[in-house]
């Protein structure tokens, strides 16, 4: 097993390398070209890549041992998230027609726009700094744990740790958004392929759909209902779902894709495609957990339900080979979304606005990504559980972001003072509670986080002065483009 | 209100409605349910719903 996965993963690096250096070919210059593939990308592929950023080592890993802990409440939990995706039928159209007309490179460059203060993007970005570097440390270990299992530890944990880094940095660093692009297309491919194939296996070795469904009926009818064995009772439902709902416009590195699309047309189909790609990969991460219960029982560790099916002999070892590596890809690919984007705020919102005219924002966008990339890693290495709790408090910490975002385009009278009240004290709070794991009163962190930054915006809003010219020229080409487009 | 317009209304407040009975329906009537024709076969039709919904949404576009 360790031979054949050290010659896949040698053949999937030397892949998406091939790949990540054809994409430097055409490769213009400027932020723009660089960070957002020159706003050319087309619809396939941007819904390839859209699928590839989103779905990390937690689909089938962490997701498949949500099923194996609570059962069906991880399938309403993922697909909740899905029909979040409505989301970006109402606000991808606009983000696109601001990109397109005022040139922003980054969310939080708009939202500085928009409130007419540098302060409401230089914290957007330094909050999505804080959120986003545990979560890529965690799908960094993901690797290290994932290819040190499957190996009996011939493929350290560390080196897991460095190769997922590695290859992150060079699929970024080849050639911006246009090298993530491609071999996210790549990527996403070999998760689709190599889960479908694994979960074909595994329920084969069940007698088939239909002996898979008898026996999970038989045996684990628990986990076919809610709350089911008890991790999911509503408040847990809603304190998870609530931030994951918002998912598509909290977190840049998804949100940022509103604006690299070629047309309108493209933006639709990289929703459209998405949503088909997601509910199949949310069923098979689902069905994988399910049968995991089965065939590999009482694991004391939910998490380690996909590295023991592995190695449960379900799955032939060529087929649990090519799934490990769909899983690394399912991991790179999100790091290396996250890398660019985080590279993009922290040079367009933080460095940028310090500095004077006619600055290296690039290279220092480049060196900011080495850096990220090395925190990382150390966050990493640690292994701490801090790690783990605030990469679940990552959605919810961003999730502080949301009203400012919706009330660029949706409320005129919404201000600087609003939105840096609103994410400052809420993103403190929702970490502070996260991190010590208290719900006051059992209502979820991310539910009081969400409420109270909405709160704080509203009511700090109204009372300082508005930017009325300032929000009124920023929505003109916004409002004259959803006419023209026919957009609601 | 012209017509894009309002069927984007229309659509949007359905979802809103499918998504507030992908709360209650499973926590309500089909709580405890343990049967793959309970809570699982109506977060799927819900999903395949949502997305049917979100077609609509985007299917009046003019790019």
């Amino acid at each position: 097993m360790t031979e054949g996965v050290v010659i896949a993963l040698g053949l999937y690096a030397a892949l998406g390398l091939m790949v990540a250096l054809a994409a430097r070919r055409g490769l213009g210059t400027g932020l723009g070209e660089y960070y957002l593939a020159g706003r050319k990308a087309g619809g396939v592929l941007s819904a390839l890549s859209y699928g590839a950023t989103t779905y990390s080592a937690f689909m089938m890993i962490g997701l498949a041992g949500l099923t194996y802990a609570g059962g069906v409440g991880a399938l309403g939990f993922e697909l909740v998230y899905l029909a979040g995706l409505g989301l970006v039928a109402i606000f991808g159209p606009r983000f696109w027609l601001a990109g397109q007309h005022f040139g922003f490179i980054t969310p939080a460059e708009m939202l500085s726009y928009r409130y007419n203060s540098r302060w409401v993007g230089a914290v957007m970005a330094i909050a999505a700094c804080v959120f986003l570097i545990p979560y890529s440390a965690v799908q960094l270990m993901g690797i290290g744990y994932l290819l040190s299992g499957v190996s009996d530890d011939a493929i350290g944990f560390e080196a897991g740790i460095l190769i997922g880094a590695a290859l992150a940095l060079i699929w970024t660093l080849a050639a911006g958004l246009r090298s993530v692009l491609w071999t996210d297309a790549l990527q996403v491919v070999a998760m689709l392929v190599t889960s479908l194939l694994a979960v074909g296996f595994v329920i084969a070795a069940l007698g088939g759909p239909l002996g898979f469904l008898a026996i999970t009926t038989e045996r684990h009818s628990e986990w076919l209902s809610v709350p089911g064995p008890g991790l999911f009772s509503l408040a847990t439902f809603i304190g998870l779902t609530l931030p994951w709902f918002f998912f598509s416009i909290s977190n840049p590195q998804v949100s940022q894709r509103l604006f690299t699309t070629e047309s309108i047309g493209a933006l639709r189909v990289m929703l459209l495609g998405f949503l088909v790609l997601g509910f199949i990969y949310t069923l098979v991460s689902v069905i994988w957990g399910f049968s995991a219960l089965e065939l590999v029982p009482d694991l004391a560790r939910p998490d380690l339900a996909t590295p023991r099916l592995l190695a449960s002999g379900a799955v032939p070892t060529f087929v649990a080979i090519v799934l490990v590596i769909g899983i690394v890809a399912a991991a790179v690919s999100t790091v290396d979304s996250i890398l660019l984007s985080l590279a993009s705020l922290a040079g367009r919102d933080v460095y940028a606005p310090l500095m004077p005219s006619g600055s290296r924002e690039m290279l220092a966008g480049k060196l900011v990504m080495l850096v990220i990339a090395l925190l990382a890693i150390q966050f990493a290495r640690l292994q701490l559980d801090l790690i783990t709790i605030l990469s679940v408090a990552s959605s919810a910490g961003l999730l502080v972001t949301v009203p400012t975002i919706v009330g660029a385009f949706f409320w005129q009278r919404g201000t600087a003072a609003g939105a840096l009240a609103s994410m400052l004290i809420a993103g403190v709070v929702v970490t502070y509670l996260q991190i010590r794991g208290v719900n006051p009163w059992g209502v979820p962190a991310s539910v009081w986080g969400g409420s109270l930054a909405l709160g704080l915006f509203v009511l700090v809003s109204l009372a300082t002065k508005p930017p009325h010219e300032r929000a009124a020229s920023f929505m003109k080409p916004v409002t004259q483009g959803l006419a023209d487009h026919r957009i609601r | 209100m012209t017509d894009y317009k309002r069927r984007g209304t229309a659509t949007l407040i359905l979802l809103a409605l499918l998504i507030t009975l992908a709360y209650l329906v499973p926590y309500g009537p089909l709580r405890g349910v343990e049967s793959w024709f309970g809570v699982f076969l109506f977060w799927t039709a819900f999903g395949v719903a949502a997305i049917a919904l979100i077609f609509r949404l985007v299917a009046g576009w003019r790019p």
